[in-house]
């Protein structure tokens, strides 16, 4: 599972992979849901990576607590990121 | 020699005897000891008797064994170790300071630069060793809840409202006072409390590895030879400072040991009665230190379910258990785990979180202006980076609490089974619902761009728009609303932000819904209009580009 990938989910759902992050030996996803042309969708989701064998399966974030933090990893990076960015103008 | 004589001799040797046997009971009596081996006292009155210093000398160690480790303050070396070692960091920080060499990106964490990098190690060690602290948090919590409950004093007065709204607004404000204030309170006190435990070897170890793995860090960066130089001293000194603490500790430690050992081989312990005012003083201190609130509930008491969220069970027969919303429970027993309060419930297996029950059945209304209020009033979720100063945030702080918080919550799901054939692996479904959903397929993005910057902010403004503010209270929400500022104001991002039209009115909503300070609203629905403005601006040039265009 890497980044800027498109996935489907057992459920039939496609996700694109926009961020990820490795929290305490886990790694979550910032997703959004793509349409049935595999266009973005304004869902967006956060989610677990389990690894079983060779599957991978996502599971939706669902916890407030944990989500809440892995919100602010993601976000504080996207601000690091458009603050670098502004430096390189 | 005469008889006489002989029997004068003997009674002044028994006279002795007697004398050294009582001054030695008496000795132990009067340094604070009792017996605890009358056999090992026996035979150590003996010895005395007949003149050997070695109990004597033994009781002797002890009492200024005892004196030493009664006049060792721990909670004084520790506030003294958290001194010295902010001085240390104060210093190591200044040095960063001076360095005038640009700093390059993280080899580390490639999303930062190393001078952020830095600046979150040292963030991060702060808080670990208890020198961040939230004493002002506390006291602002404190006086929330007390703003609170003025708030309720002057309902009664209020002639604005009618008795039906007052009964609303009380139901509301008790909420608030009996729930959020009260979390908040405990949150800001869980961080606090850092800065107030005792050092121990085992802390100092852990600390001094940290510290090593900063210093390793550093010394890679791209630092001037002369900044470097300081460094290296100032990790020196803080080597030091944590030699001599470490040094305090252990000559205690030792010393207690000592202390056992010569207690065992007098055979005598410490007298309680003699100690109990000093016992009675600790309890003082150690109840000073519990938590401000105490748990509500007791052992047989009765609750109600209150569906706030879904249950936290532990053990396995609870977990396919569904509790009913509104239902009675009875407490069976009360029991502290990792710092939650759960309740063992008659004639139900399992452990509940004692959150999730009221002390009084709730009607539909109140359980769901309760629930908002967990929404709105949910512990403060903290970010800080350097453009958000109105907020005075602290992410690191909060990024910290919060791995603790996932360390003990979240359960694990990874399965080790590397050595497993995946055809052999048959999930049954509760496993299959603790590991998600299945990946058939990956496969390369097809369209250029989606994993930008424009398409973050869509998928984190859409998160924290729509979700509660449970998971994205107003400061992670006014953190994505200066991104998509920051980024707005230099980038086009006109024709990829179709979403975002509907996410700010989701965001203003929620700002509107929310009990937060009117200059804090003001100040995100001002941010968010100047961007609707501007948004707006840009679609008519759009637009008019368009008709230019014949489009």
């Amino acid at each position: 599972m890497k980044l800027d990938t498109v996935v489907e989910l057992e459920s039939n759902k496609k996700y694109y992979i926009l961020d990820e992050t490795i929290q305490n030996d886990k790694k979550y996803f910032l997703a959004t849901k793509l349409d049935e042309n595999e266009e973005m969708t304004a869902e967006s989701t956060i989610f677990e990576e389990n690894k079983v064998g060779e599957d991978f399966f996502l599971k939706e974030v669902t916890d407030d607590k944990t989500a809440r933090y892995i919100l602010s990893v993601f976000t504080t990076t996207l601000i690091n990121e458009i603050e670098d960015e502004k430096k390189e103008d | 020699m005469t008889p006489e004589q002989i029997a004068k001799l003997d009674k002044e040797k028994s006279l002795e005897r007697e004398k050294r046997i009582n001054d030695f009971i008496k000795k132990i009596e009067t340094s604070g000891f009792i017996i605890d081996d009358y056999v090992k006292v026996t035979e150590l009155t003996e010895l005395v008797a007949k003149g050997e210093v070695k109990p004597i000398n033994q009781i002797n160690d002890l009492i200024n064994l005892k004196k030493q480790m009664d006049s060792f303050d721990v909670v004084k070396i520790s506030k003294d170790f958290r001194k010295d070692l902010r001085n240390e960091i104060d210093s190591i920080v200044n040095s960063m300071s001076k360095n005038t060499k640009a700093p390059t990106i993280s080899t580390i964490d490639g999303n930062i630069t190393e001078t952020e990098r830095f600046n979150k190690l040292i963030s991060n060690i702060k808080v670990k060793a208890g020198i961040v602290l939230a004493e002002n948090r506390v006291e602002s919590a404190v006086a929330s809840r007390e703003e609170t409950y003025r708030k309720i004093q002057e309902l009664s007065s209020n002639t604005s409202l009618n008795a039906e709204q007052k009964n609303i607004e009380w139901k509301r404000l008790l909420s608030i006072y009996n729930g959020a204030n009260l979390d908040t309170i405990r949150n800001a006190k869980r961080i606090t409390d850092r800065g107030s435990s005792n050092i121990t070897v085992d802390y100092l170890d852990d600390l001094m590895k940290d510290f090593n793995k900063i210093y390793q860090e550093v010394m890679i960066m791209n630092l001037e030879d002369n900044t470097k130089k300081i460094m290296i001293d100032n990790f020196r000194n803080i080597a030091s400072t944590f030699t001599k603490y470490q040094k305090m500790i252990s000559i205690y430690i030792s010393n207690q040991q000592k202390r056992e050992k010569l207690l065992k081989y007098l055979g005598i312990k410490f007298n309680k009665e003699m100690s109990k005012e000093k016992e009675e003083v600790k309890d003082h201190e150690i109840k000073k230190q519990e938590p401000i609130i105490e748990d509500a509930f007791k052992i047989n008491d009765t609750v109600y379910y209150n569906g706030k969220a879904e249950s936290l069970t532990l053990g396995p027969s609870a977990t396919n258990l569904e509790l009913e919303i509104g239902k009675k429970y009875k407490v069976e027993n009360v029991v502290i785990k990792d710092g939650l309060t759960y309740f063992e419930l008659e004639g139900i297996n399992g452990l509940f979180e004692s959150s999730r029950f009221d002390s009084k059945k709730l009607k539909d209304e109140e359980i769901k202006i309760n629930e908002e209020i967990i929404e709105r009033e949910a512990a403060p979720t903290t970010i800080e980076t350097s453009s958000l100063n109105s907020d005075e945030i602290q992410l690191d702080e909060e990024i910290k609490t919060n791995e603790e918080i996932i360390e003990r919550e979240v359960a694990p799901t990874t399965i080790e089974t590397s050595s497993l054939n995946s055809d052999e692996i048959q999930l049954d479904e509760e496993i299959k619902n603790n590991l998600g959903n299945k990946v058939i397929s990956v496969k390369e993005g097809q369209n250029p761009g989606y994993g930008t910057l424009t398409w973050k902010l869509v998928a984190l403004a859409g998160i924290a728009a729509g979700a509660s503010i449970g998971v994205a209270p107003i400061a992670l929400v006014s953190a994505v609303i200066w991104a998509y500022s920051e980024y707005r104001d230099r980038v086009d991002i006109s024709k990829k932000e179709k979403f975002f039209p509907s996410i700010f009115n989701k965001l203003k909503t929620k700002i509107e819904s929310v009990d937060i300070d009117k200059e804090k609203a003001n100040e995100l629905m001002q941010l968010i209009s100047g961007v609707d403005e501007k948004n707006k601006a840009q679609g008519l040039e759009q637009e008019e580009q368009n008709k230019g265009m014949g489009i």
